[in-house]
């Protein structure tokens, strides 16, 4: 009884005025405004939220892991090409509203005073904005996270060029920096990919310069050309150590994503992945998959696939629904993702071994790249295969460049494809088997970054990968040879903005579905 | 029998207390000490009460009586009577424990010489109320003679030397009196009913302030307790179903099991994004409606159901905002004033009532018994499809590895469930002297849904004092302690642990024997789970899913009042108040190891508390005065308050356990925690005036300014209301069929707040990577809000015929909400998922019809009757510039899209349909599948009824009463998540659809032709059905109309010949007993799995459809 009296009187002799009202509708728990001191935050922040951190099954396990040909789904319905618009709207906000937001916060806390961290946040912003306009095609680069009321989509051409102008800048401010202060620090620890180290910032974006130079060499040749060569003259990612590979460590929420497939049983090796690793007797099947556990294979599972048990086997692309319970006597992703290794294994962004790839296409292509297609192809191969497997002998790796072995037939119940292609890895002599060689290899050593290899494929349409068997998507006929080329716009941004959406549209010169190809994909898709 | 001894021992200890605070009053009963001089008489007597436990009761007016001395010590209260009485020519009587005062003429009735022509004759018998419990106190009075007796404890009395045909008058406060003719009996037993219906009625409003209902320019509606407290569900929201005009309730226990909250909208919906609840009010404070612990998709309670019904006297609620001004924006959506009891003086009660009630499931979803496990008509063992061969007894090697015969099992999925129930135990004491009542009570309930580990124990404590400090000063006073604890909730919804959304989609050929095997042990010791499918991300064991995912979650809420009241004047009072609320959960969320989607396998942990504390305090001055002999009269009342409210809670996360089944954070594999805390504060001043001419015309104002910290500076807002009143049966003479005829109408503005914390942008933080992940928040907050506004309009009448046999209560009413404070979404590419605007107006337009009768009333048959209607029409008249539609908030995974698009009515439903051409047939693709909407353009429907009814009957001859409570509800719609995954998965019987032969979809190809392109029942059923969102949602909607026999009660009062039980009366109840209709078929359409979001209209994975069943035992000692 006492107790309510007190508060009776003690309510009537606090003021009773609302000079307290301010600190009352103060959040505890939250930063009012940000400093300097968050910049490190800031960019943790938006280094932890790609796909390979949040949200790995929506953006990447069901779309890129399977049309890239890496991994076949056993996600059934998505493997079968259907489009869950309701993801797309997750996917699309995992880059606009949580990654870049925290750039952009950057970008505005440091434009006048702060050109390094500006320029890095800049070229982690590009890297971003290409896996975006990739899936997309128009989307709001410059206005990308600002806060306006109307919120501009630019068309892919306007990305890529704003892109290429956004690296070379950030490149000449770090250069400058980096020669008056040679061991030039940004953002710290908190830089879980490269430590702070801006030299190598600058590495990053100039092989992004030329990852992006080469993705828009079939449809504008001659920017192309010019950007590849400028960015060649640069510094790049040249050896393991320069590899972009995010660090997970220390992330106690989000991490490898892909360990979360393993744990889910959700990426299993393609029937395309068995053809090419097992007829090239490839030493990195054993890293990138795992062989068929027998203790996954139940008794009432069909011969065909008992047989299984301690080898390597890849599923088809687009299996139909009914074999999607014998899915566990396949190859699941291998250990150095397995579950618990998601704060352990870093993310795989840019290996050098790309980089010796796309410098011998640009030779290919008879640009100037300092090299030949062939010096750079065979330097991409050892590359890739000293940075899965340190333990091999110098002699292995030649053995292996040299080898004359071709893709073999998979053991694929129930549809027994023919081997996937004729290639060997020797370099070939024919000018179209080269650049088979060059894009197929490079699609191996990319593994397992599927947003990258995806777009590869709708670009070149190369490694040769099997078709899918079956389309549960109207829109993706198998009989003409369609596949998905792009993502549709998501709900969220059609409900709020339809009028930019239609201009989007427009700018893409197709309609809003997953088969119109964008604008670097120079195939016809069905018609 | 734990509950037996829980009982047992609340009962010493209550008595313990009683005894404690009554201990001296009891032990001088009559050994009385006094020493007064010149007082008055009634002083004297008011002192004796006070040393005994005696009561005086007199028809003598006492107050000119005085008494020069009179010194006792340690006498009987008979010598003191004896000595003082005579001299002022008064007698006494003494019956039981009450002392009649009476002129000493009256003393022997023999010596009366009145009446002498008449024959003499004894007469007795019983006064009680209407549920049966004896009124003891009542006076009897013989009409016309100044002679009389009053009840004694048990309700009885006895008359002696009546005129035969002399008429009794029997009265109670309270109670209408009644008379009765003695027409030569001998025994004359009387019901008394109170007094509800009449112009005297009195009801509690705004504040606390009680008035005379037929001054009200509002509509208000009061719930019958004797109804909540016979029959009644685990949630207090869902007893109220049916019951109110204008009420609409949606409960979540038929997804969510016992204890799950409801959802109670007042006159439609008003916000697109804020609370459409209503403010709940206990005793004049308000009462916070919190839902306590909220794990992802587990079901929260609401804080309306820790009220304990039998505490409650009263239930009224006010609908519009003209009668709920006076509390201001909380009260925007309607307020529902609880009062609950207070000792009454002048009597001892004990009161136990028991109820005993069954859950009985007997809805399910229509599944196939046909086809067997697998998929492409093969059986596979490890399959999660019914997509398999038909079932005709072949043998095959199931998931166990044992050859079986391959046969229906029909009941696979109905052996899961156990019949639900609830025990309710309340005991309540109340005894009181004329100036001190005391009121205790203590209830337990013990319930179960059909679920197994689904349980729910819940403890009430109430102890109320009133009393009078000092003269004119009281003081009232009380506490409620409530202990919650639901042992497990199930998981709600479309996820991975819901039992329901397991069962319906399992194999129809899994046998229950071998489900019931849920885990076995490894050599090593560790616990697995036994599943078909091994490492499935979808589904699992539903055995498992019930027992290995547990989260328990206790509540603790106390919860204080007092009231300082000191009448200046007997036209005058100063009244100071104040209220504290405290709130504390604490729940767990255990996952064992062996979910494959949780952590990888490694389970999880989960703690979360909070705290909630809810501080009031008010003064009110009040004004009652009538001037020129009632031709005016002057109501008013001036108040502040100031209202604060903290809330402090934190989760944290163990991210997978590193110990096999470990669950604390010390074995967390990444813990993670997170705090969160708010604090609002309003202050506010208000004042009401009502101006009352010859009482019958009456006007009345108000006005509220509140200061509110969650607004920018100068925070405050301000708004007024207007009323009148008129009776027109007292104005004009009106022919002999009306009884009373009374016309109101009222405007109201009402202002609100904003959330907390809402007008800065800020910035989160939280632990992650080596330096913690720093990142804006994605809700854009504006600069320049201005508070969100409320217009009202209510017109309503009144009318009572044929000596108030028939009212009739109709209300016409029409409010438009302003400048709301609206979460718009924004383009995400702009870096924010919303913003908040000021934006918006929402009208909602109405009538509310109530009528009740008393179609018959003879000596011991009475039957009354109550009907209700109600029509709300709401339409979204504009949302912000430039925004024609704004989709709102639905709950998880549900097939509808909710919008509130402008121009039309709040909560639109909208879904994925089959694409059809201009002549509406579907339009099919390359391989012979219908073409389904890439976005949800189909309208489906809104998911508010047309129009809602109830209808309340009950009947009552001599021992006996039935009543029953029927509801309407028409129009809407609702969707079922639940039969598109029962479709995908084979299991529903639509799944039969061209299983063997395959089918042609009807429809036409691209280019015009018919389709002929076969395809098969799987395919079909896979693009049609699934999870929503992906699925064509067309298929599964239906119509929300329903009519049910919501209630039955069956009540006899048992004739106890015993001193000490006073009453029993003994009633067969039951709820939700059968659809007259269902449009949803097997699912309750008033049932929803989520209660917090605006956006309804979602079924999934209901559990099996309940009718309850039981009894009620109420005892009076």
């Amino acid at each position: 009884m006492l107790c309510a009296f007190c508060w009776t009187l003690i309510v009537w002799i606090m003021p009773g005025c609302t000079d307290n009202f301010d600190e009352y509708n103060t959040n505890k728990t939250q930063l009012m405004e940000l400093s300097d001191t968050d910049l490190g935050g800031l960019f943790s922040k938006s280094l932890g939220s790609q796909f390979e951190n949040i949200n790995y099954s929506r953006g990447k396990g069901t779309i890129s892991d399977h049309l890239s040909g890496y991994f076949t789904s056993t996600f059934t319905i998505y493997e079968q090409n259907t489009i869950n618009t309701g993801w797309i709207t997750r996917i699309w906000a995992t880059y606009y509203t949580s990654a870049l937001p925290a750039l952009v916060a950057i970008l505005d806390l440091t434009k006048e005073k702060n050109p390094v961290a500006y320029s890095v946040a800049m070229i982690w912003k590009c890297y971003m904005m290409q896996r975006v306009t990739d899936y997309w095609g128009p989307v709001p680069y410059t206005d990308a996270a600002s806060g306006k009321a109307v919120t501009q989509f630019e068309s892919q051409k306007d990305i890529y060029y704003n892109m290429f102008q956004d690296l070379a800048s950030a490149v000449q401010i770090l250069e400058e920096k980096l020669q008056k202060e040679p061991n030039l620090n940004v953002f710290g620890a908190a830089d879980m990919m490269y430590n702070g180290d801006v030299s190598k910032w600058i590495r990053f974006a100039n092989t992004l310069r030329l990852r992006m130079a080469i993705r828009i060499s079939n449809v504008d040749p001659d920017k192309a050309k010019q950007e590849a060569e400028a960015a060649v003259a640069g510094d790049l990612i040249e050896s393991n150590n320069d590899n972009a590979m995010l660090k997970t460590t220390q992330i106690t929420s989000g991490g490898n994503g892909l360990s979360n497939m393993w744990a889910y049983f959700q990426n299993i090796m393609s029937a395309s992945m068995e053809s090419l690793l097992k007829g090239y007797d490839d030493p990195r099947v054993g890293i990138y998959f795992n062989k068929v556990d027998a203790a996954n294979i139940a008794p009432s599972f069909p011969d065909q696939v008992k047989g299984n048990a301690g080898g390597y086997h890849g599923m088809s692309n687009g299996f139909e629904s009914v074999y999607a319970a014998f899915l566990k006597a396949h190859s699941l992703v291998g250990d150095r993702w397995k579950d618990d290794n998601w704060n352990i294994t870093p993310i795989d962004y840019i290996h050098a071994a790309e980089t010796c790839f796309l410098k011998a296409e640009g030779a290919w292509r008879g640009w100037n790249m300092g090299g030949s297609a062939q010096q750079f192809y065979e330097k991409g191969i050892e590359l890739s295969l000293k940075q899965w497997r340190s333990d091999l002998s110098d002699g292995s790796i030649r053995n292996y460049i040299n080898s004359t072995l071709t893709p073999v037939a998979p053991d694929n119940y129930p549809y027994y494809d023919p081997p996937m292609t004729d290639i060997p890895v020797k370099f070939s002599g024919d000018r179209e088997k080269q650049y088979e060689q060059i894009i197929t290899q490079k699609w191996i050593s990319i593994y397992p970054e599927s947003m990258e290899a995806w777009a590869e494929y709708r670009r070149t349409r190369l490694p040769k990968l099997y078709a899918k068997k079956y389309s549960g998507n109207g829109n993706i006929l198998l009989s003409k040879n369609m596949i998905i080329t792009r993502v549709p716009y998501p709900d969220s941004e059609k409900n709020s903005q339809p009028e930019e959406v239609a201009k989007a549209v427009e700018m893409l010169g197709g309609p809003d579905l997953e088969s119109t190809p964008l604008w670097w994909d120079v195939h016809q898709n069905g018609n | 029998m734990k509950l037996f001894l829980i009982m047992r021992l609340s009962i010493i200890l209550f008595f313990a207390f009683v005894f404690a605070v009554q201990a001296e009053s009891f032990s001088q009963s009559s050994n009385l000490k006094l020493d007064l001089s010149k007082t008055r008489l009634i002083d004297v007597l008011d002192e004796i009460e006070e040393q005994t436990d005696y009561y005086f009761y007199f028809n003598v007016n006492l107050d000119n009586y005085r008494v020069d001395r009179v010194k006792a010590e340690n006498k009987d209260i008979r010598e003191v009577l004896d000595l003082m009485l005579p001299d002022l020519g008064l007698d006494y009587e003494i019956v039981d424990r009450y002392i009649v005062i009476k002129q000493a003429g009256e003393k022997s009735p023999e010596h009366s010489v009145n009446f002498s022509m008449q024959q003499r004759i004894n007469v007795s018998g019983k006064v009680t109320d209407l549920s049966g419990d004896p009124i003891p106190g009542a006076t009897v009075t013989i009409k016309g003679m100044n002679r009389g007796t009053i009840t004694n404890t048990d309700g009885s009395y006895s008359l002696t030397n009546v005129p035969g045909n002399a008429i009794l008058v029997f009265s109670f406060v309270g109670m209408k009196s009644q008379e009765a003719s003695v027409s030569g009996r001998t025994a004359l037993n009387v019901i008394l009913e109170e007094e509800t219906i009449g112009v005297k009625e009195v009801v509690v409003t705004a504040l606390g302030i009680e008035r005379n209902k037929r001054t009200l320019s509002y509509a208000t509606q009061q719930v019958d307790m004797t109804e909540l407290t016979t029959v009644r569900d685990a949630s207090l929201g869902a007893s109220l179903s049916g019951k109110l005009a204008g009420v609409n309730i949606l409960t979540s226990s038929g997804t969510t099991g016992v204890g799950g909250a409801s959802r109670i909208i007042i006159r439609g919906d008003r916000s697109i994004v804020g609370n459409n609840q209503p403010l709940i009010v206990v005793d004049g404070i308000p009462y916070s409606n919190s839902g306590g612990i909220n794990f992802s998709r587990k079901s929260s309670t609401d804080g309306f159901s820790d009220v304990n019904p039998d505490d409650v006297e009263s239930i009224n609620v006010l609908k519009g905002p003209s009668a709920s001004a006076l509390y201001g924006s909380d009260a925007n959506n309607g307020v529902i004033i609880i009062t609950t009891k207070k000792g009454k003086s002048g009597m001892k009660k004990v009161e136990l009532n028991s109820i005993m009630t069954v859950d009985d499931f007997y809805l399910f979803p229509d599944f196939q018994n046909e086809y067997g496990q697998g998929a492409g008509s093969m059986f596979i063992p490890n399959s999660e499809y019914s997509w398999g061969p038909r079932m005709t007894g072949q043998k095959v090697t199931d998931w166990t590895g044992k050859e079986t015969m391959l046969t229906p099992q029909p009941d696979n999925m109905k052996d899961f469930f156990v019949n639900g129930y609830n025990f309710t135990n309340t005991l309540s004491y109340t005894m009181g002297t004329e100036k001190t009542t005391t009121y205790f009570s203590y209830s337990n309930t013990s319930a179960r849904s059909v679920i197994e580990t689904d349980r729910l124990q819940k403890h009430n404590f109430n102890l109320r004092l009133n009393t009078e400090l000092i003269p004119k000063l009281k003081l009232d006073f009380k506490i409620t302690y409530l202990n919650h604890k639901l042992v497990n909730s199930p998981e709600r919804g479309d996820s991975y642990f819901s039992t329901m959304h397991q069962l319906v989609r399992m194999p129809r050929s899994l046998r229950t024997e071998d489900l019931k095997v849920f885990e076995y042990f490894t050599p090593e010791g560790s616990r697995k789970q036994n599943f078909w499918n091994l490492g499935s991300t979808s589904m699992q064991n539903p055995y498992w899913a019930m027992y290995r995912s547990i989260v328990p979650a206790t509540k603790n809420r106390v919860d204080i009042f007092s009231t300082l009241r000191y009448d200046l004047a007997d036209w005058l009072y100063i009244q100071l108040r104040g209220g504290a609320d405290f709130l504390f959960n604490d729940g767990e969320n255990k996952v064992y190891w062996d979910a494959p989607y949780i952590n990888s396998g490694y389970g999880d942990y989960q703690t979360q508390f909070n705290k909630n504390q809810n501080l009031n305090g008010d003064f009110l001055i009040g004004i009652n005065k009538s001037f020129s002999d009632n031709l005016f009269s002057l109501n008013a009342t001036l108040g502040g308050e100031i209202k604060d409210s903290k809330y402090r809670g934190q989760t944290s996360t163990a991210n997978g356990l590193s110990s096999e089944n470990k669950f604390a954070l010390n074995y967390a594999k990444t813990p993670g925690t997170s705090d969160s805390e708010s604090r609002i504060q309003r202050q506010s001043l208000y004042g009401m005036v009502q101006l009352g001419l010859r009482n019958y015309l009456f006007i009345d104002f108000t006005a509220r300014n509140d200061w509110n910290s969650t607004l920018p500076s100068p925070y405050d807002y301000f708004y007024p209301s207007v009323g009148m009143t008129g009776i027109i049966s007292d104005m004009v003479h009106l022919p002999e069929l009306f009884s009373f005829v009374k016309v109101r109408g009222s405007y109201a503005e009402v202002g609100a707040g904003a959330n907390f914390a809402n007008i800065f942008q800020t910035f989160g933080r939280t632990v992650n990577g080596p330096v913690g992940y720093v990142y804006p928040n994605t809700t854009k907050m504006p600069t320049d809000l201005i508070p969100e506004r409320s217009k009202s309009w209510e017109a309503g009448a009144e009318l009572k015929f044929l000596d108030d046999r028939l009212a009739v209560d109709f209300t016409w009413y029409k409010s438009n909400t302003f400048n709301q404070l609206m979460l718009v979404g924004v383009a995400p590419s702009s870096g924010y998922n919303e913003s908040w605007i000021n934006a918006g107006n929402i009208q909602n337009k109405g009538v509310e019809v109530v009528i009740s009768a008393t179609p018959l009333k003879k000596r011991e048959l009475l039957w009354k009757t109550n009907l209700n209607f109600s029509r709300n029409k709401n339409k979204v008249i504009k949302l912000a510039n430039n925004m024609e539609k704004y989709q709102i908030g639905s709950a998880e995974l549900s097939i509808g899209e909710t919008w509130a698009i402008a121009g039309k009515p709040y909560g639109e439903l909208y879904t994925k349909g089959f694409v059809r051409n201009e002549a509406g047939q579907i339009i099919v693709d390359g391989i012979g599948m219908p073409k389904i909407m890439t976005s949800a353009d189909l309208y489906l429907g809104n998911f508010n009824h047309d129009w809602t009814s109830g209808f309340y009957n009950s009947f009552t001859y001599k021992n006996w009463e039935l009543s029953f409570l029927v509801d309407l509800n028409y129009g809407g719609v609702r969707q079922s998540s639940t039969e598109s995954q029962m479709l995908f998965h084979g299991t529903s019987k639509a799944s039969l659809y061209g299983r063997e032969e395959g089918l042609i979809v009807p429809g036409v190809k691209e280019n015009g032709s018919p389709n002929d392109i076969v395809v098969t029942a799987e395919a079909y059923s896979q693009l049609l059905g699934g999870r929503a969102g992906s699925n064509a949602g067309e298929v599964f909607n239906h119509k929300a109309t329903n009519s049910r026999l919501r209630e039955f009660a069956l009540g006899y009062v048992v004739p106890v010949k015993s001193r000490l039980i006073k009453s029993l009366v003994v009633s067969a109840v039951g709820r939700n007993l059968f659809y007259f209709y269902n449009g949803c078929g097997w699912f309750d359409p008033e049932s929803t799995y989520d209660t917090n979001v605006n956006g309804q209209g979602g079924e999934s994975a209901s559990l099996p459809g309940c009718r309850t069943l039981g009894f009620n035992l109420k005892v009076t000692f």
